[in-house]
């Protein structure tokens, strides 16, 4: 077996050409673009696991925020619905004050209301008593309803006291004549007639004025200088009047 | 039939002779030059499928270095990868009529197997020093120095011999067949014969990882032992 040594060494420089052009041209350059691919993917990865970091965290910033948000959301609304709750009762206690007094009002506007339709109604009670007892009287002679007055008159006369009598004559002797007021003239029998039983009522002669006064209905009145004595139709009337408003206020 | 022990000289420059497996290998360097520059001309970050699998076979070879050799891959895959490469094309290349494989002539593989010798020396010095690497071969006592030298040249020559015998018995049985038999009668010991030029490609470059793999982790070691 023979060995060609040229060959030999030949063949050894030819391999290692070989293994520097392929090492340069082929192996080198191959790896060379994986080992960049491979960066870039760590890289790639590295900057993913950042952007995650930098996620959970803006992610939890969120949550606080929110959670505070939350939180002074509901201080707002508890303070809000405690305002509310204050001016409700406010308005409640307003509103309450203002019905009562309104009530009020109203009860006393309706107690004057009834007051004032009591009192024209007892005005025009009044008047048709008037007018009733006018017209009962117009049906009665004139002198039996005018004696009638005449003697009641002269039993009120009776019943003052003597001092109050006395001041007629007192009024009688200063000029100050009593004056003796019928609703119709009287003519001059009845004036004598009038005079008679005054004087024998009083105790003594009382020199009367006669004077006319329709608005008494029937009957006389006599005024002194500092008493009247009334017994008349509008005397009656005004008396009962008090007495039914004495009535209604008691 | 000549034999297939014997180099034919194509020329001659000066006193140099040219032989017939020289000149097949510059063949052979040229085009897988050309193939590599035509395969790596457009590299991106975004491969084609061309790139994909050029990627997918250098990061195969590079896997098959690291987990043989338990050790970062890229400072031996131009050497292991080229070995690779050129073993199997040149063994492929008997299919070209005509062309005898340069691996069936002991040269080539002598070439091939030196190489190995000096890188594994190379890489071991690399990894731990001179000192380290020296001390690997009174491993595990001294006693063993001298196995371990002649260890060393016999591994060497057994990676001569295999290669050269697997390739040059191939060429030699297919050589007689077709003498004998007719032109289609070898077609199945030529199949049989890409079969075990492939193999010894992988089992040539296998080896030569181990040697080199075992000179680096045993001067590591070593190294590691000394600064202890």
């Amino acid at each position: 077996m023979h060995i060609d040594w040229w060959t030999l060494a030949l063949q050894t420089v030819n391999v290692l050409i070989l293994v520097w052009i392929l090492g340069r041209f082929f192996f080198r350059p191959v790896m060379a673009i994986v080992a960049q691919r491979q960066e870039q993917a760590t890289k790639l990865l590295a900057d993913a696991e950042a952007a995650r970091q930098d996620a959970q965290t803006a992610r939890g910033e969120a949550d606080r925020l929110r959670a505070e948000v939350d939180g002074q959301r509901r201080t707002l609304v508890e303070a809000a619905q405690e305002a509310a709750r204050a001016e409700k009762k406010t308005l409640v206690e307003e509103t309450s004050r203002e019905i009562a007094k309104m009530r009020a009002d109203a009860a006393a506007a309706v107690k004057r209301e009834e007051e004032a339709e009591q009192e024209a109604l007892l005005q025009r009670v009044g008047g048709l008593s008037v007018d009733i007892a006018g017209r009962l009287l117009s049906r009665l002679p004139p002198d039996v309803a005018f004696r009638a007055f005449l003697d009641g008159l002269c039993a009120e006369i009776r019943s003052l006291s003597a001092e109050t009598r006395e001041d007629f004559r007192v009024s009688a002797a200063s000029g100050r004549q009593a004056e003796l007021v019928t609703a119709f003239p009287l003519g001059d029998a009845d004036r004598e007639l009038v005079s008679g039983k005054i004087a024998e009522a009083v105790g003594f002669d009382l020199p009367l004025v006669f004077r006319e006064d329709a608005a008494l209905g029937a009957g006389l009145e006599l005024r002194g200088a500092t008493t009247v004595v009334r017994n008349n139709w509008r005397a009656d009337l005004e008396r009962i009047r008090g007495e039914l408003g004495r009535d209604r206020h008691a | 039939m000549e034999s297939p022990l014997s180099t034919k000289t194509v020329f001659s420059i000066g006193p140099v002779p040219i032989t017939q497996p020289v000149v097949v290998t510059w063949g052979l360097i040229a085009f897988l030059a050309l193939a590599a520059v035509f395969l790596t001309r457009r590299l991106s970050l975004v491969p084609s499928r061309r790139q994909a699998a050029v990627e997918l076979v250098v990061d195969a070879l590079a896997n098959l270095v690291r987990d043989t050799m338990r050790v970062e891959p890229a400072p031996y895959v131009a050497l292991l990868g080229t070995i690779f490469l050129f073993i199997l094309t040149a063994n492929w290349s008997s299919l070209v009529p005509g062309i005898e494989p340069p691996t069936a002539h002991i040269e080539t593989d002598a070439a091939l197997a030196i190489i190995v010798f000096f890188a594994v020396i190379y890489f071991g010095i690399r990894a731990g020093g001179v000192v380290a690497y020296l001390k690997t071969f009174a491993q595990p006592t001294i006693l063993m120095v001298p196995l371990n030298v002649v260890e060393t040249f016999t591994r060497t020559f057994s990676l001569i011999v295999r290669l050269f015998g697997n390739v040059m018995s191939g060429v030699f049985v297919i050589g007689i067949v077709l003498s004998l038999a007719g032109l289609l009668v070898p077609i199945p010991l030529m199949a049989l014969d890409l079969l075990t030029g492939a193999v010894q490609a992988y089992i040539f470059t296998v080896l030569a990882m181990v040697f080199i793999g075992g000179a680096v982790s045993e001067a590591r070691g070593s190294h590691q032992n000394e600064r202890k």
